[in-house]
């Protein structure tokens, strides 16, 4: 332990000469050790908590969710391609080939995320800020599992540039880094981030070529009882994949069950089936593709954050209970969304009295479909870019569940509205707190006169 | 208030959770959502009640003493239906319960011993004063002799301020700085004891004049600490109130019923002699604050001419700041005046004798101490000595190697962990502090400490494991946990103070020099040490009560 604390100490660079290196160093150094600074005046013993504790245990938290996700990618994926039907089969499979769809993207935006921020740090002569740990997790499980590295590569810039470092940096911001990167992909590239096709990953990449997946699916393919598909047949010219192209899976779809309910209705997202046809037997096997248990589970095609609920709510309650998300921002979102679910629900019984519609789901169910208990976990309980007032939360709260209802229901374009409701409230935190401290203020005064 | 709040939570959540599950059939889901709509209807009714309520006692609060027609909350009480009382030691008084703040549980609380050991060198430091000039006009030389209770030096703005000597002997040094400001008067104690008479009297028959003449000249004038800003008042200054918190809540506090004990009968009188000077000069406006949970000595209970409030609570529920902005909120034109019991009886025993006694039972408290005790020594007093010996023992005795033993070094802090004065080399006590805490440095480095820490430490957050317990107590080091950060975490510092407070908010209008949102959020009502356990909360390592002075010191140029 010494020997590397010594060397440690020893190379040490130049803090004036060489600002970039120094900033490198430190940056390893307070991550291998926590530094040995005492306190001055003031406080003579600090709490064991820190930044950096914080935000490792923010993605500590999501980490089930990631297992959940990255499992659940390479599931769509291979029963799309009519493999591996049942949740448990070929579970190594799955898994493996999620985490490297995943993997590149993780590393994309760690690396021009923390490159940029490295630069910043030296820049400004300050040690490296741990937010990014956080922001740089989130953007992998937001993002479409098959968008373009380039494309994550120039939005995580953008976000850390101009949503964090114009502000100046971790704790100055005014928007939500993670979603800046999303909403930007989402105004500049929407055909990658909207529609039926983006939320399923069908391509293969060189890490799963390295690594045998892809051979493994073409030996699959080709040696089935029945003859055996050719894997290029799956594809068409453009290298697009053909839905419904295989023999083996028939009726498959890559739509969400929100684009489903936003075009038919609850119904239609019961009504969301497949067939697999067993290579070996021939015969046909239904299966009704969003039940409420592949609600819950979330098996189901979309981002990997989003989808497995039971995961999400674990990392919730951690994040709750170790006071590190605020349960207060929490409650009062799923008391928004609830109350404005409810009254879209009543307001759908008079408007379309004997037709299913969007605005019909049951309230309950609209809270285990698309990106909902994520959001309300992870994103909007950011203590940067949230209220800073108890009180102001509780408002915060309660306005991006009643937002973000209001957007996924009846906006006709896009079925989803956490993350525009979230970056709308982000706004409006600062003029919360404005009128809590107002209060505050007014309360002093009426106190003090009195007296 | 707040358990029925998470008794409501509990319900939601739980109907959140059961309702789907049940809800397999279409027309059951139709009962289902109606039902909950219901439920909805009857919650909000029921938070606009306790939102009613809560107003009541806001508006109730902002009325005067002899307005409050209005009853206090329309929500029965136990103590109004089952007749329960759950703090039989305040008896019918009213007590405040303070819920928030935290209690740090340290290692090394002084033992309930006594000992008086013999001190050599004392000095007297203008530098310990808010608002001292810089160069204090001299009234001795290096070399002359002093009797307790002779004039050292006066400021040189206000010549009220005289700071006399706590011993009789010979000035050794006058130590100066930069720009010959003076750092401290030190003086060696002589064997024999002689005195400056100020004449005993009642102070029932004085009137103001000769109170004020009398604390002036003695020197016990300077300990007065007058709110806002935490100064020394003028002395044409009339106080609206003055107020002693009879309790200490800090981390290994002395505790004053213990020191009172020991003072017996007499101390009891002093104390009341004490309470009778404060009154002529704030008459019927001197205030007791006094510990719900635990009984306070009979000094304190049966003290009269003046008034008492009882609280409840853990720290910061003892600092005077924390009390007041419950019984008598600071504002910007008031002058409220703060001393601690040792203090009173020290008043009282001037106005008995005619004579200074500056000598105070200060706890010897810290984990790496052989001999925790309380000390009987003369304010200002250098304790450095006695420390490093008591300390060698502890560390003669532990089972460290010797190469780990060789590289601990000690810190002497006078005053509690939270809010006191690193003290170096001699060792000389703050002249108001009846507290001493030795603790570890911790400079060392702790390999992936901020991801698996390696050793107990103390923490309001749940993710270091040992805060779960509460059992718990801790041997704390000077260690920083961390590097200082950018405000990013809320809510943490409202958690640990028990005031209607954003201190949060407060410090960023200090650093943006927003002087109206500095007043209105409550700069008045607050001096360092309440707002200490948030520097102490605070994951961003922020210097909250350095800022804090800061804004203090802003206001009060601009007045």
């Amino acid at each position: 332990m010494k020997l590397i604390r010594n060397f440690l100490d020893r190379i040490e660079p130049d803090k004036k000469s060489s600002p970039f290196l120094h900033t490198l160093w430190d940056g390893f150094d307070t991550f291998l050790y926590a530094p040995a600074s005492v306190t001055k005046n003031g406080v003579h013993i600090r709490d064991g908590m820190d930044l950096k504790r914080t935000m490792i245990h923010v993605v500590l938290a999501m980490q089930l969710a990631f297992i959940a996700g990255v499992i659940n990618i390479g599931h769509q994926h291979y029963t799309a391609f009519g493999m591996y039907g049942g949740a448990f089969q070929g579970i190594g499979w799955k898994f493996a080939y999620g985490l490297l769809q995943i993997l590149p993207l993780i590393i994309v935006v760690h690396v021009v995320g923390l490159g940029i921020e490295f630069f910043f740090a030296a820049k400004k002569g300050h040690s490296i800020e741990e937010g990014f740990l956080v922001s740089a997790f989130l953007i992998p499980m937001i993002m479409p599992p098959d968008v373009p590295l380039w494309m994550v590569a120039i939005a995580t810039a953008f976000a850390v540039i101009v949503a964090k470092e114009a502000f100046g940096g971790t704790g100055m911001n005014i928007l939500n880094i993670a979603l800046t990167a999303r909403v930007f992909v989402f105004f500049a590239y929407p055909s990658e981030i909207s529609g039926e096709i983006c939320w399923i990953s069908y391509d293969y990449n060189v890490l799963h070529s390295l690594f045998g997946i892809k051979a493994h699916t073409v030996d699959y393919l080709a040696n089935l009882p029945n003859g055996g598909v050719a894997f290029d047949s799956m594809f068409d010219e453009a290298g697009q994949f053909i839905a419904n192209s295989s023999v083996l899976i028939d009726g498959w779809s890559g739509a969400t069950p929100l684009g489903l309910a936003a075009n038919g209705g609850w119904s239609a997202v019961q009504e969301a089936s497949y067939t697999i046809i067993d290579p070996v037997t021939n015969k046909a096997e239904v299966f009704q593709q969003y039940s409420t248990t592949n609600l819950l589970l979330g098996v189901m095609p979309g981002s990997i954050g989003e989808m497995n609920k039971l995961a999400v709510i674990a990392g919730a309650l951690i994040l709750a209970v170790s006071g590190i998300g605020s349960w207060r921002i929490m409650l009062s979102m799923v008391l928004g969304a609830v109350a404005v679910a409810i009254l879209m629900n009543i307001l759908g019984e008079t408007l379309y009295p004997n037709q299913d519609h969007f605005i019909k789901v049951p309230w309950y169910y609209q809270l285990f479909m698309g990106s909902f208990l994520f959001a309300m976990a992870f994103m909007a309980t950011d203590p940067v870019t949230a209220s800073g007032t108890d009180l102001g939360k509780l408002f915060y709260g309660f306005g991006i569940g009643a937002v973000g209802m209001v957007v996924r229901v009846l906006n006709p374009a896009y079925p989803e509205g956490w993350m525009l409701a979230i970056l709308f409230m982000n706004v409006f935190a600062p003029l919360i707190d404005y009128f809590v401290l107002q209060s505050n203020i007014k309360r002093r005064e009426a106190r003090v006169q009195v007296q | 208030m707040k358990r029925t709040l998470r008794n409501i939570l509990t319900l939601v959540l739980f109907n959140l959770v059961a309702t789907p599950m049940f809800a397999a059939d279409d027309s059951l889901s139709n009962v289902i959502v109606f039902s909950s709509l219901a439920f909805v209807i009857v919650l909000l009714i029921f938070l606009a009640l306790i939102m009613g309520d809560q107003s009541i006692r806001i508006s109730r609060s902002t009325l005067a003493k002899d307005e409050q027609d209005l009853p206090p909350s329309f929500i029965p009480s136990k103590k109004e239906i089952f007749g329960i009382n759950d703090d039989p030691i305040a008896g019918d008084a009213k007590v405040h319960v303070l819920d928030r703040g935290h209690e740090i549980k340290l290692d090394g609380r002084a033992d309930v011993t006594l000992q008086h050991p013999e001190i050599n060198l004392v000095s007297v430091r203008p530098t310990d004063y808010v608002g001292m000039q810089p160069i204090p006009k001299m009234l001795v030389a290096e070399g002359d002799s002093v009797k307790i209770g002779q004039k050292l030096f006066h400021d040189r703005k206000r010549d009220s301020f005289f700071f006399t000597s706590p011993v009789a002997g010979k000035v050794k040094e006058i130590r100066r700085g930069a720009k010959r400001a003076i750092i401290d008067v030190i003086i060696e104690v002589s064997k024999r004891n002689s005195y400056v008479d100020f004449g005993s009297g009642d102070p029932k028959t004085m009137d103001r004049e000769g109170v004020v003449e009398k604390l002036i000249e003695s020197g016990l004038w300077v300990n007065f600490i007058e709110r806002p800003f935490g100064i020394v008042p003028d002395r044409s200054t009339q106080p609206d109130a003055i107020y002693i918190s009879t309790f200490d809540t800090a981390p290994l506090a002395p505790d004053y019923n213990q020191i009172l004990a020991w003072q017996g009968k007499e101390g009891r009188a002093l104390f009341q002699k004490g309470l009778d000077a404060l009154n002529v000069l704030a008459p019927e406006q001197v205030h007791l604050g006094l510990n719900a949970g635990e009984q306070p000595h009979a000094a304190f209970t049966e003290a009269e001419n003046a008034t008492k409030h009882w609280f409840k609570g853990i720290h910061p529920a003892g600092n005077p700041g924390v009390q007041l902005h419950h019984v008598r909120p600071i504002g910007p034109n008031d002058k409220v005046w703060t001393l601690r019991p040792d203090d009173v009886i020290m008043i009282g025993r001037l106005f008995e004798t005619g004579k200074l006694h500056a000598k105070r039972i200060v706890a010897l408290t810290g984990d790496c101490l052989s001999d925790k005790a309380y000390i009987e020594v003369p304010s200002g007093s250098a304790i450095g000595d006695l420390v490093k010996d008591r300390f060698d023992s502890y560390m003669a005795a532990d089972d460290r190697d010797a190469e780990e033993k060789a590289e601990t070094s000690y810190r002497m802090v006078s005053g509690n962990v939270l809010s006191g004065l690193q003290i170096e080399g001699e060792g000389f006590l703050r002249n108001a502090d009846a507290h001493v805490t030795v603790l570890e440095e911790g400079d060392k480095h702790e390999m992936f400490g901020w991801l698996l820490p390696s050793y107990p430490r103390p923490s309001i957050n749940p993710t270091i494991p040992w805060s779960l317990f509460s059992f718990m107590t801790f041997k704390a080091n000077t260690n920083t946990h961390g590097e200082r950060r950018a405000f990013v975490v809320s809510g943490q510092y409202e958690s640990v103070t028990p005031m209607d407070l954003y201190p949060q908010h407060l410090l960023k209008s200090i650093l943006a020099e927003d002087f109206e949102s500095i007043e209105g959020l409550g700069i008045y009502e607050v001096l360092e040490e309440d707002l200490a356990l948030c520097e102490f909360v605070c994951t961003s390592k922020q210097p909250v009560q350095e800022t804090l002075r800061q804004g203090l010191n802003f206001i009060m140029s601009q007045r």
